[in-house]
């Protein structure tokens, strides 16, 4: 086994694990009904995924059948090869800028200051950040075939059941030429970034390369008609138009097997000559322009924003259990800034759009990500807190006025931004949900903090603290969340017009509140055992 | 003397692997403890258990008469930790760190001043309104130093704390030392430099393969 292989694969394993371990799946167990359950699981999850695919693909093949009635298919074509160009040209820009392999600080001494072979660190490295970029790719293939199944069957009959076969036989289709196309894109993006960082030179001109891309290949896909840009644009066309029949099956796939060789093959030479040492600076200096997002990347990107330091802030204090508030306070000011509006400003549209949405269905749907959001943002403060378990840890406070100090706050904003979204969507005159439903925000936002709070520290341990790994939010807050949401809403319905059901729906979530941090002061008091 | 830390059977096991074996110790108040040992002998576990940062398998912990998970708030109060590397948030100064422990302390009272004191014998008052992370290991450590000052304590234990420091800095923490056991405080310490607590009048305890083995040899006056 190679060195490379040896250091990564274990991170590989190791992001596995944890994929599996939220569904339940245990690697190490190795008895038939473990097995039996990841057959179940497999098989779940890909009928789960194909009709989620054909539920959205249904609805976009309707829309594009109205947008277009003679040739609804081929906007939808054309639309996808632009995002992938988009794409593609996106990943020779940040090729072009920095190290296409991200190397985390343990990597950067373990492997980049050995000589070890640059072309197996290159492909290893390679084969766990392709598989994560390809899957959207994958779906974006898989709902394309359906998309064309969807609107021939449109034109006679409603689909159904018996239409299965034709719906899988055209997303494989669409799928495997994109597949490959795909793998030669991404490791042409990777030739570029290997290409840069070969020997000591500073190379200025791979700079060019995603202009260049981009000057060649747009106008055939922007302008259509005929003549060399569109010879040009052919290229990125044929792969797509292949699955759809547009162009020849066997053109286009023979035209995806050029760009894996070419990409490949490039990759191959130019990795050769990688200098690891420059790969490993670019990556763990400015991981925020690298290709991880991760938790490192984000405060790398807050330590470049913060630069050296500041004057003592002016935000009022508060002694014992309060200065947690008053910690938090200082961090989100200082934090502040586009991530922090992006964030709110999902949760601000999430319930505006739960406010406006004509039925539950859809109100559902809202509500689910709403969670998610709120889940996150929440927990935010208390991951920080558990990751620094030193100095946060120690402070003489009791386990539940710290919890409510670190998760209370965010609920608050939570609470406001609900009430925001029911009064815009009031002014409006768009809102489908009684007004008197906003009473129930903050008791909601509460709730959903709390078993945010108590699903991370049910899954803490304090090994994993004391080198700052702290887990995110899993399923159960999830279940928990979305049985709290449904049983509240279903107590307003059924005493739909009386105050008694929205009362019952508050009781209902105080409750729930109360058991969740109490569950979360349990296991807090229980970490490290 | 008060007894200030007292442990009865504390052991913690890492699965099958005792990193602490059962050991039971009282460490009065003005005493200090050098705690040695070669490399993975269990000190920090050791350290973390009575730290409260990580839980003991089995066995008590009490700071001066109050249990680490009974009285939670009471003994960590009384208790103050400073790790070989200490983190610390990203959007907050120096200052405001120290500011921090002494409001959760509740020990604000004269801030400023014993602040700004503070900052100085350790050096690090040109660097207060600067963030933690432009800081150099070295300076770290004193600012984990400065925010186990900052607040009253009865029992400091500190994880190599001779580490990352400068001699004038281990100078420096030597008359703190011997200043907070004049004052009562009893004071644990691991280390593999015993320059630290020459002339501390420290016991040394030896720790190895998981074992405490406490004598009272006293490393000079």
């Amino acid at each position: 086994m190679n060195a490379a292989w040896f250091i990564h694969g274990k991170t590989l394993r190791r992001e596995i694990r944890f994929w599996l371990a939220i569904t339940g799946y245990d690697l190490n167990d190795r008895s038939s009904s473990n097995r039996i359950y990841l057959l179940y699981l497999v098989l779940f999850f890909s009928v789960w995924g194909l009709s989620l695919m054909a539920l959205i693909t249904s609805g976009v093949a309707q829309f594009l059948t109205g947008l277009s009635p003679l040739h609804p298919f081929q906007g939808a074509v054309q639309l996808a090869v632009i995002a992938i160009l988009l794409w593609w040209v996106w990943m020779l820009y940040r090729s072009s800028r920095n190290s296409p392999i991200h190397f985390t600080a343990e990597d950067a001494v373990l492997i980049c200051a050995t000589p070890i072979s640059r072309r197996a660190v290159t492909f290893t490295w390679l084969l766990g950040e392709w598989f994560t970029s390809a899957l959207p790719f994958w779906g974006l293939a898989i709902m394309l075939g359906f998309i064309r199944s969807e609107i021939s069957i449109l034109i006679n009959a409603k689909p159904g059941w018996s239409d299965a076969p034709l719906y899988l036989r055209n997303g494989l289709s669409f799928l495997l030429p994109v597949l490959v196309f795909h793998v030669g894109m991404y490791s042409l993006a990777w030739t570029l970034g290997c290409f840069r960082l070969r020997g000591a030179r500073e190379l200025r001109y791979p700079l060019l390369a995603p202009l260049a891309v981009a000057l060649i290949l747009a106008p055939g896909l922007l302008m259509g008609g005929q003549g060399v840009a569109q010879v040009l644009s052919l290229p990125l066309m044929l792969p797509v138009t292949a699955g759809a029949g547009i162009s020849s099956y066997w053109v286009g796939s023979l035209v995806s097997v050029v760009w894996a060789m070419a990409g490949l093959g490039g990759l191959y030479w130019a990795s050769q000559g990688l200098n690891l040492a420059r790969a490993a600076q670019e990556s763990t200096a400015s991981p925020s322009v690298g290709f991880a997002v991760s938790q490192q990347a984000a405060t790398a990107r807050l330590k470049r924003r913060l630069k050296g330091g500041s004057g003592p802030s002016r935000i009022p204090v508060g002694r014992g259990p309060w200065a947690l508030v008053w910690k938090q306070t200082i961090r989100q000011v200082r934090a502040f800034g586009l991530e922090t509006v992006w964030d709110w400003l999902l949760v601000l549209l999430l319930s505006l759009g739960i406010w406006m949405a004509p039925d539950w269905g859809s109100r559902g749907v809202g509500l689910f990500f709403w969670a998610l959001r709120v889940h996150a943002l929440t927990s935010q403060e208390l991951r920080t807190d558990l990751g620094l378990w030193f100095p946060a840890q120690p402070l003489p406070l009791k386990a539940n006025n710290r919890l409510m100090m670190e998760l209370i706050p965010s609920a608050v904003v939570v609470t406001l931004f609900g009430w925001l979204g029911a009064g815009v969507a009031s002014l409006t005159g768009l809102r489908a949900m009684p007004l008197e439903l906003a009473l129930l925000v903050p008791f909601i936002a509460l709730t959903l903090a709390f078993s945010a709070g108590y699903d991370v520290l049910r899954q803490t341990k304090a090994e994993h603290l004391m080198i700052g790994s702290v887990p995110t939010t899993g399923i159960v807050s999830t279940i928990v969340s979305g049985l709290v949401i449904s049983l509240s809403g279903f107590l307003f319905s059924f005493f739909r017009g009386n105050p008694f059901g929205l009362f019952l729906a508050m009781v209902l979530c105080v409750l729930f509140a109360y058991g969740l941090l109490a569950f979360a002061v349990d296991s807090y008091k229980e970490l490290g055992q | 003397m008060t007894v200030v830390l007292e442990t009865n059977e504390l052991c913690r096991f890492f699965g099958e692997y005792a990193a602490l074996t059962p050991t039971s110790f009282e460490i009065a108040g003005g005493e200090i403890v050098a705690l040695t040992g070669p490399n993975g002998a269990g000190k920090s576990t050791l350290l973390l258990c009575l730290s409260g940062l990580l839980r003991p398998s089995k066995g008590t912990i009490k700071v001066c008469g109050f249990d680490l998970y009974e009285d939670e708030v009471e003994s960590r109060r009384r208790l103050a930790f400073v790790p070989d590397v200490p983190r610390f948030y990203t959007e907050l100064t120096a200052w405001e760190h120290l500011k921090f422990i002494a409001l959760a302390h509740e020990a604000d009272q004269d801030f400023d001043h014993r602040a700004e004191e503070l900052l100085k014998e350790l050096d690090l008052w040109d660097g207060r309104d600067l963030y933690p992370h432009n800081f150099s290991r070295g300076m770290r450590l004193k600012l984990g130093l400065a925010m186990a000052l900052i607040r009253p304590f009865d029992l400091l234990i500190l994880d190599e704390p001779a580490s990352a420091l400068d001699p004038q800095a281990i100078d420096y923490l030597k008359s703190k030392l011997l200043n907070l056991r004049y004052k009562g405080a009893a004071i644990l310490l691991t280390t593999h430099h015993l320059d630290l607590v020459t002339g501390l009048n420290a016991s040394q305890w030896m720790m190895e393969k998981g074992v405490l083995h406490i004598n009272q040899r006293e490393l000079g006056a």
